[in-house]
């Protein structure tokens, strides 16, 4: 009896974690696929789900012009923020795996408190700092910020799988005649490939999603993110099916790619949390 | 110079990232305590004297520290439940690990506006929910619906839910390692021993989840501290530190201001990481002698 009632709290406590999760993204996409007179009611109570649910939202963010120009502001700008979290970060790792000195410890730990500033803290001098530079309210600018936030996470990854590459590799590459940055360019980094995507879609994440730094140096400009488009829509108070419209539209990649490496992800914050 | 030789490619390829990452760590040094401490060129302590003077700041402060305060232990129990139930075997647990990352695959941003849409005033659905007009919860709570962003204690409430809505699998996850490090065979010997439930998880269950505890509690006290979005979208009429930094800076255009309180955010930030670590050190020496006065009485 006991039993059987301890087993009744588990699986309902198992049914509220299952509701909790669910329930945000539910009513998001429940917006966004409902009909207007599910949402202006009158007074009389929202459905719990719309009377015609329809996707007449989605087609029309995606035939809004604004719309397409914002999704691929923020396309270019993850775009440019890998291009250059992988072009600084991929050498800087490899180059670190190799090095054998107490100094490498030392620089590693001081590269990486980089992120010790919380982005609210670091987003001042950066957008005054592009402001001079005529960097703000432009693409580079933003691409640059987010690059910031990006490296020491793709070296963190990288770093890791560069050490595990048997050393036996390079020196067989090197006695066949090969110089240093053949080896690393055609042997060594063709063997760390599945981390370099696994970086690709971090990175990619982390950009398409941002929006402290966004909203600084974009400011109220022309050039919009999605997230800061967001932002600006909740504003003008539009209706609550095309603001969850915009939201899924933003969402889906996430979601599409956290679940891609899922895997990963969760022994990236295992090793984290063991590390402290 | 005999670094220099050996490892000169190396030095080579990682010098553009150095040089990028230590750049923009010493702009970022530099300019905060240029502006905070030497505004118009000499060294003065004008502007945190004139941000502790004002009372709204020192309102502001207090208000940050109830809301880490309450969100970080707040997250952390949670977290232990959460883990508890998910360590279960089962179909409903297996689902529900399943799910649980997906939180972590929504953006802030919209996990905020999703909030800002359920807790509208008067008609959202938190509102009619709680009001008894759906057939899935008829109980009445309320009577009249309740402006959830007009109320400070409201407006972080739900600032809160969402922080920890979006951050709990993370948090649970680090307590659910920390679970799977417990050997069976000790929770087996207790049970064949008389203990209970309760004496498990008080006398072997929570000592063995301490690193996890505190890793928790370490990497969520600096989350609630340095948190944005939330009360930026849910809580916009009361300020917590980060907000009004943003404040300053946008619509008072008062850069010296924001660099200050910036820099007294990040003096926080640090006391408490060093708070947490003296705790956590001064646990390990009393755990440490407990297990010792044991051992001599035995």
């Amino acid at each position: 009896m006991r039993l059987k009632i301890k087993n009744l709290i588990i699986n309902f406590g198992l049914l509220l974690i299952i509701i909790e999760t669910l329930t945000p993204i539910y009513f998001m996409i429940k917006y966004s696929i409902s009909d207007r007179d599910s949402i202006i009611t009158g007074g009389d109570v929202i459905p719990l789900w719309p009377y015609h649910p329809t996707f007449m939202v989605y087609k029309y963010l995606l035939s809004s012009p604004k719309f397409i120009d914002v999704f691929l502001n923020s396309v270019k700008v993850a775009g440019f923020t890998l291009l250059f979290a992988l072009m600084l970060g991929v050498p800087m790792a490899y180059g670190l795996s190799k090095i054998k000195s107490v100094y490498r410890d030392f620089l590693l730990v001081f590269l990486m408190s980089i992120r010790v500033f919380p982005d609210i803290v670091s987003v001042i001098p950066i957008t005054e700092f592009f402001i001079k530079l005529n960097l703000d309210n432009t693409i580079l600018g933003v691409s640059l910020a987010h690059t910031l936030l990006a490296l020491p996470y793709v070296i963190f990854i990288l770093l890791a799988d560069f050490e595990k590459v048997p050393p036996e590799i390079e020196l067989q590459a090197y006695n066949l005649g090969a110089s240093k940055t053949t080896t690393f360019l055609k042997i060594i980094m063709p063997m760390v490939i599945p981390s370099i995507i696994v970086s690709s879609i971090y990175i990619f994440i982390l950009s398409w999603d941002e929006f402290i730094f966004s909203y600084f140096i974009l400011g109220y400009g022309e050039i919009e993110t999605l997230p800061v488009y967001l932002n600006k829509m909740l504003s003008f108070q539009p209706p609550q099916n095309i603001l969850m419209g915009v939201a899924v539209l933003l969402s889906l990649p996430v979601f599409v790619f956290v679940l891609l490496i899922q895997k990963r992800l969760l022994i990236n914050i295992k090793e984290g949390a063991l590390k402290e | 110079m005999k670094i220099l030789k050996e490892y000169l490619f190396e030095l080579i390829i990682i010098a553009p990232a150095t040089l990028f990452l230590l750049g923009f760590f010493i702009l970022i040094l530099f300019y905060l305590i240029g502006v905070s401490f030497f505004p118009q060129g000499d060294f003065t302590l004008s502007v945190y004297s004139a941000i502790f003077e004002d009372q709204e700041f020192k309102r502001i402060v207090l208000r940050t520290i109830i809301f880490v305060f309450i969100g970080t232990p707040l997250e952390l129990i949670l977290s232990i439940i959460f883990a508890i139930l998910l360590f279960n075997k089962g179909i409903l647990s297996s689902i529900a690990r399943s799910l649980y990352i997906v939180p972590f695959a929504i953006p802030t941003i919209v996990t905020a506006i999703v909030l800002f849409v359920l807790f509208d005033y008067p008609g959202g659905h938190i509102n009619v929910l709680l009001q008894g007009k759906y057939f899935i919860f008829p109980f009445k709570i309320i009577s009249e619906p309740i402006n959830w962003r007009s109320s400070e204690f409201l407006s972080l409430f739900v600032s809160m839910l969402g922080k920890l809505w979006r951050d709990l699998p993370i948090s649970t996850f680090i307590i659910l390692t920390g679970l799977s490090n417990i050997y069976k065979e000790e929770i087996d010997s207790a049970k064949v021993l008389g203990a209970g439930d309760f004496q498990i998880l008080k006398h072997i269950v929570i000592p063995e989840l301490i690193p996890s505890i505190f890793t928790v509690l370490f990497l969520r006290s600096i989350e609630f501290w340095k948190e944005f979005i939330f009360p930026f979208i849910l809580a916009p009429r009361y300020y917590l530190i980060s907000t009004v930094i943003e404040n300053y800076y946008h619509n008072w255009n008062m850069v010296d201001k924001a660099s200050a309180v910036s820099l007294i955010l990040l003096g926080f930030i640090v006391i408490t990481i060093i708070l947490i670590r003296f705790s956590m050190n001064l646990l390990r020496f009393f755990t440490f002698r407990l297990v010792k006065n044991y051992e001599i009485k035995n």
